[in-house]
């Protein structure tokens, strides 16, 4: 049973998810969730060694970022957000 | 077969209505016969821990409502281990209706689930 | 699929959830998915009060919401102990508290939290827009 998980802002919400996490889920970063790439801590790392990582393009573009440090994340439009809960058995928010 | 439903709560009990609104929801679900399950996580864990009184505040004290858990089938409550040990809390601090899950056990629990609602 | 969301925030309350949400849920529809239900709680339960009248030249989130709603005639239901708490109520609850007022939009019904679970265990999919 894969799992997305949306994280929509850095800290507690970002930390929690790390820890929920299992081989084969994937991560959505949205809303201040997306403020995470240019907060490349300990915990995005951690996250991109095991899963693959998404950022929602329209946060992204309103707060003026790019994926600047070229991190291994893919960024995605709403079409994508939906695909991925086609291609995941669940969802799990954290906020 | 009914699916089973997990409730994750992180949030402070007296931060808004989110630790109220949770439990209202796992007592909803229990009471419909869905196999359910409440986690704390994070702040969430402060809601378990004894002695609070909240009448100065004029707030319903949220442990308590823990309690009546029992009544409706939910023998147990989740506690992320890690999110106890951040915040120095040792579980003996905590009411007696928890089971602790260490480490990788948090993310094995939550794989298990088939649907899970956050708060 | 099936999908059942449930929404925890509304313009005003802090948040974006509840603008991703509407996002979302046009995104669903548009790629042929079924929405089952949307349930309002928390703060969400400010998307279906007519009384949110934002800047002319500020989206309108309820407004766009009870659009959506209407046009694809989707199950809307706002908790009822959450929206009495924050003050959003129909004709007859207004009457049943003796409010003054009441300001539930129409294409809303006002139920309780069975109705969040029932459509979560139904759905194929469930998505929480937390605030």
């Amino acid at each position: 049973m894969a799992t997305l998980h949306t994280v929509n802002k850095t800290g507690q919400p970002l930390e929690l998810c790390l820890r929920a996490l299992n081989a084969g889920d994937s991560v959505l970063l949205l809303e201040e969730g997306v403020y995470a790439l240019y907060e490349a801590g300990d915990v995005l790392s951690e996250l991109l060694r095991h899963v693959a990582v998404h950022v929602l393009d329209a946060d992204v573009l309103a707060r003026g970022m790019t994926n600047r440090d070229n991190l291994d994340i893919d960024m995605i439009d709403y079409q994508g957000f939906v695909e991925l809960t086609e291609t995941n058995d669940k969802v799990v928010s954290w906020f | 077969m009914s699916q089973s439903i997990c409730i994750i709560s992180t949030q402070a009990p007296y931060r808004g209505q989110f630790a109220k609104e949770a439990l209202d929801a796992a007592l909803v679900s229990a009471s419909y016969e869905i196999p359910t399950s409440l986690l704390l996580m994070g702040d969430g864990v402060y809601q378990v821990l004894e002695g609070q009184s909240p009448d100065q505040l004029g707030r319903k004290n949220i442990a308590s409502m823990f309690q009546s858990l029992e009544l409706y089938g939910i023998e147990t409550v989740y506690i992320d281990g890690e999110s106890l040990g951040e915040r120095g809390i040792a579980p003996e601090q905590l009411l007696p209706l928890y089971t602790l899950l260490e480490g990788d056990a948090v993310a094995s629990f939550l794989a298990q689930q088939d649907k899970v609602l956050s708060f | 699929m099936k999908y059942a969301l449930a929404v925890y925030g509304a313009a005003g309350t802090g948040g974006q959830s509840s603008q991703t949400a509407l996002s979302f849920a046009r995104a669903l529809l548009a790629s042929g998915h079924e929405i089952i239900r949307v349930f309002f709680y928390q703060d969400g339960v400010h998307n279906a009060s007519g009384l949110i009248s934002p800047p002319q030249d500020e989206q309108n989130l309820p407004e766009q919401w009870q659009n959506l709603v209407k046009e694809h005639n989707i199950d809307a239901v706002v908790c009822i102990a959450a929206a009495l708490r924050r003050g959003v109520v129909n004709a007859e609850e207004a009457q049943r508290y003796e409010l003054p007022g009441s300001n539930l939009r129409e294409g809303y019904e006002l139920s309780g939290l069975g109705q969040l679970l029932e459509a979560t265990v139904e759905a194929d999919r469930f998505v929480t827009f937390g605030d």
